[in-house]
C-alpha cells in the first residue's frame, strides 16, 4: 500500500479521500490555492502544499503544478477526486509517466470515456443501447443542424468534455439552435478548455439512472447497483437515491449486470460510473456517458451495498485484488443524499458566498441513519471562487418511506446561518407528491416554484 | 526553453518586520539562489524554479531593490510552494517608492459598481463585441457585462441609484476578466 498520497482537489472530496487514506494506513498530502491555504478543512492532511492563486487554472487544474507538488513530498499515488483533474487523461497519463500511481483507470479509457460521441460509439460496439443523436462531434453550426435534422427536436448540445451540467443547452426548435450553439460552446470553453459539442435527442421527461462499478487490475469487477439522479436542476444534481424507484428488482439486477459486462469489455479498471437514460414511454434504457472517477453521490451506494468505493479506489490502485464477489453483493434498504449549496434558491440559485455562523446538523434523528459528508465547520468561510458545496446529507434506512422521513427530519432541524441554502428545496421535492410516490423525471423539480 | 517570470512583491508591513519580501511564483525546486548581503535590482535574475523538467528564470520585478537580508537554502534544490518567501530585502540607498498604483477611479464621471463579488467579463464570448464601450450611450437596464460566481454568469444591467435614465459610457474601470468586489466600480458614466 502506499505510504503517501497527494489528494490533488479542495472542499468535501479532498476531505472524504484524506479520510479513506488515513484508515488504510496512508498519510494524506494536499494541495490548495492561495483562497483555501487557511481552510480548516486543510488540517486533515499531514502536509500542504501551494499551488498558486485562488484562479483555478493557475491551481488546482495546473497539472504540472500538481504532480511537481507530488515529487517534493514524496507521494507515490495521485487521487485526483472528481472535477479539476480528475477526467483529465493528460494528467493522468503525465503522472504514470512521472512513475506516481494514479488513483483511476487508465489515460486512454478517460480519453475514450471524456469524448461523449467515441464513448458511445465505445460503449455501443460492447451492447450497450445509445441515445439517437449526432455521430461524432458537431464541428460547426452547419454540422449542428445537419444532426439535428438527424435527431429531431427537442434535443440537447452537451461539451464533449463535459460534466456537471456545464457547456450543456437543450434546444425545442430550429430557430433556438444558433444561440444555443454558440452559447454551449463558450461555456464548454470556458469551463473545460475544450469547447466541442456534441448533440443528441433530449428524451422529455426521461430518467437518470447510473451503475456504480468497481474493477481491478486482473479482469475481475463488481456492479454496486444502482443511483437515481433524476432530482437535477439544470442538469446539476440535487437529490440522489438507491435504489431507484423505477427498477424493479429483475430490472435492476439485468442492468448492473450489463454495465459491468460493458466495463470489463473494454478494459475498464478502478471505480467508475455509467449513466442511463431511461425513455420515458418505452422505459428503454439508453447509455449516456461514463464518469471515470469517483462520483459526488457515492454515499448512497455506499450505504445501500456496505462498501466503502473510495477506499477500494486506493486498494485497486495498490494492485489489490477486488475480493468482493457479486453474489456478496446485495442492497440493503434504501439511502437518499441531499446536496446541500450555499445558494439563494430565491434568486434563480444565486451563489451565495460568506461566512458559515452557524453550520449545525441534526444527525441524532431517526427512523434511520444520518452520514454528513463536509469540509466546513462553523466560522468557515465559502469562498467565491469554487463550487458552491457546503455538504451532503446521506441519509440510510430499511424502506424509502422511513429514509425519506429521516432525511425531512434532519434537515428541518438543520441549521445554517451566514449563507443562504437550498435546504428549503429539498424539504419541498421531499414533500412532493411525485417524489413521495417515486414518479418525478429529470425534467421539473416537483413541489418547487422558486 | 527557459521562460522568464517575476517574483511576486510582498510591500513591508508590520508582518515582514518592514522588509519586501520576494515570493515564489510557483511550486517546484528552488535553485541557484543569491546570497545573503547581495543587491537585487529590477530585472535581476534572482535564481531558477524547476517545474517537472522546465525551468523558469526568477526575476526581479520593477520598483524593487533591496539588500538581501536573508541566508540562501542550505540545498542546492530546495522545494518551495506557491508564495513561499524567497527573500526578505533590507531598503537600500535609492529605493523606489513602487506603491502608487492608486487611481481615482471614478474620476471623470459617475460610477457603475457591481452588483456582487465575481469576474467581470466585458463580452458574452471571447471574440464576440463588448456589450459596452466608451462612448456608447446606455439607458436603464441595458446589459453591460456578466459577473461570474462559480461558473454561474450573471448579466449585470445598468441601473443603480443616483444614475440616469440615460448615460454615455466615459471608461470601463473593471478589466475584462477582473476579479471585482462588490461595489467595486465597474464603468464610469456621465
Amino acid at each position: 500500500m502506499f505510504r503517501r498520497i497527494l489528494i490533488a482537489n479542495r472542499g468535501e472530496v479532498a476531505v472524504r479521500i484524506a479520510r479513506a487514506a488515513r484508515e488504510l494506513g496512508i498519510a494524506p498530502v494536499g494541495v490548495v490555492s492561495e483562497a483555501d491555504r487557511d481552510a480548516s478543512w486543510t488540517q486533515v492532511f499531514d502536509q500542504v502544499v501551494t499551488l498558486g492563486p485562488a484562479s483555478a487554472r493557475e491551481s488546482y487544474l495546473d497539472g504540472a503544478r500538481v504532480l511537481q507538488a507530488a515529487r517534493q513530498t514524496h507521494c507515490t499515488a495521485v487521487h485526483p477526486g472528481w472535477g479539476f483533474l480528475a477526467e483529465d487523461a493528460r494528467f493522468a497519463a503525465q503522472a504514470r509517466e512521472l512513475g506516481l500511481t494514479f488513483v483511476g483507470p487508465s489515460a486512454d479509457a478517460i480519453a475514450r470515456m471524456g469524448q461523449k460521441s467515441p464513448a458511445k460509439e465505445a460503449m455501443r460496439s460492447v451492447g450497450l443501447p445509445v441515445v439517437p443523436g449526432s455521430v461524432g462531434l458537431v464541428k460547426d453550426i452547419d454540422a449542428a443542424r445537419a444532426a439535428a435534422a438527424e435527431s429531431g427536436y427537442p434535443l440537447l448540445l452537451k461539451a464533449d468534455a463535459g460534466g456537471g451540467g456545464r457547456g450543456m443547452r437543450r434546444c425545442d426548435e430550429a430557430s433556438q439552435l444558433d444561440e444555443a450553439f454558440s452559447a454551449a460552446s463558450a461555456e464548454a470553453e470556458s469551463a473545460f478548455a475544450n469547447g466541442d459539442l456534441y448533440l443528441e435527442r433530449y428524451l422529455t421527461g426521461g430518467r437518470h439512472i447510473e451503475v456504480q462499478l468497481l474493477c481491478d487490475r486482473f479482469g475481475h469487477g463488481v456492479h454496486l447497483f444502482e443511483r437515481e439522479c433524476s432530482i437535477q436542476r439544470r442538469h446539476q444534481k440535487l437529490i440522489e437515491e438507491a435504489p431507484s424507484p423505477a427498477l424493479d428488482d429483475a430490472g435492476r439486477r439485468d442492468l448492473g449486470r450489463r454495465a459491468i459486462e460493458a466495463a470489463l469489455a473494454l478494459g475498464y479498471e478502478n471505480a467508475g460510473t455509467i449513466e442511463f437514460l431511461m425513455d420515458p414511454t418505452t422505459k428503454e434504457l439508453f447509455f449516456m456517458e461514463m464518469n471515470t472517477r469517483l462520483q459526488v453521490e457515492h454515499p448512497v451506494s455506499e450505504l445501500v451495498c456496505g462498501v466503502d468505493i473510495a477506499a477500494w479506489q486506493l486498494r485497486i490502485a495498490a494492485n489489490h485484488r477486488l475480493d468482493l464477489r457479486q453474489e456478496d453483493v446485495a442492497p440493503k434498504g434504501h439511502a437518499l443524499e441531499c446536496r446541500i449549496n450555499a445558494e439563494d434558491p430565491h434568486a434563480d440559485f444565486r451563489p451565495t458566498p460568506g461566512t458559515l455562523e452557524r453550520f449545525d446538523f441534526a444527525t441524532d434523528v431517526g427512523p434511520g441513519t444520518v452520514r454528513v459528508d463536509t469540509h466546513l465547520e462553523a466560522g468557515d468561510t465559502v469562498s467565491p471562487h469554487y463550487d458552491s458545496l457546503l455538504a451532503k446529507v446521506i441519509v440510510h434506512a430499511d424502506t424509502r418511506a422511513a429514509a425519506i422521513a429521516t432525511m425531512v427530519a434532519c434537515l428541518e432541524k438543520t441549521r445554517i446561518e451566514g449563507v443562504n441554502t437550498t435546504i428549503a428545496v429539498h424539504l419541498a421535492v421531499l414533500a412532493s407528491n411525485e417524489f413521495r410516490s417515486g414518479t418525478y423525471d429529470t425534467q421539473s423539480l416537483p413541489g418547487w416554484n422558486g | 526553453m527557459k521562460t522568464r517570470r517575476h517574483l511576486i512583491v510582498e510591500r513591508a508591513s508590520e508582518a515582514s518586520a518592514g522588509r519586501v519580501r520576494l515570493l515564489s511564483p510557483g511550486v517546484g525546486w528552488f535553485g541557484q539562489a543569491l546570497p545573503k548581503g547581495q543587491i537585487l535590482a529590477p530585472d535581476a535574475n534572482a535564481g531558477v524554479l524547476e517545474t517537472l523538467g522546465n525551468f523558469t528564470e526568477l526575476v526581479v520585478p520593477p520598483g524593487v531593490i533591496g539588500r538581501i537580508a536573508n541566508a540562501a537554502p542550505n540545498r542546492y534544490l530546495e522545494p518551495v510552494e506557491y508564495g513561499q518567501v524567497l527573500y526578505e530585502l533590507d531598503a537600500f540607498e535609492g529605493a523606489i517608492d513602487a506603491e502608487e498604483e492608486v487611481v481615482d477611479e471614478i474620476e471623470g464621471g459617475l460610477a457603475v459598481r457591481a452588483p456582487f463579488a465575481g469576474r467581470f467579463w466585458h463580452r458574452p464570448a471571447p471574440g464576440d463585441p463588448a456589450f459596452v464601450e466608451a462612448g456608447d450611450e446606455i439607458v436603464t437596464g441595458r446589459t453591460i457585462g456578466l459577473l461570474e460566481v462559480m461558473k454561474t454568469f450573471s448579466h449585470v444591467h445598468y441601473e443603480g441609484a443616483g444614475l440616469p435614465a440615460r448615460a454615455r459610457v466615459v471608461r470601463l474601470v473593471a478589466g475584462d476578466g477582473d476579479e471585482v468586489a462588490a461595489g467595486d466600480p465597474l464603468l464610469v458614466v456621465e
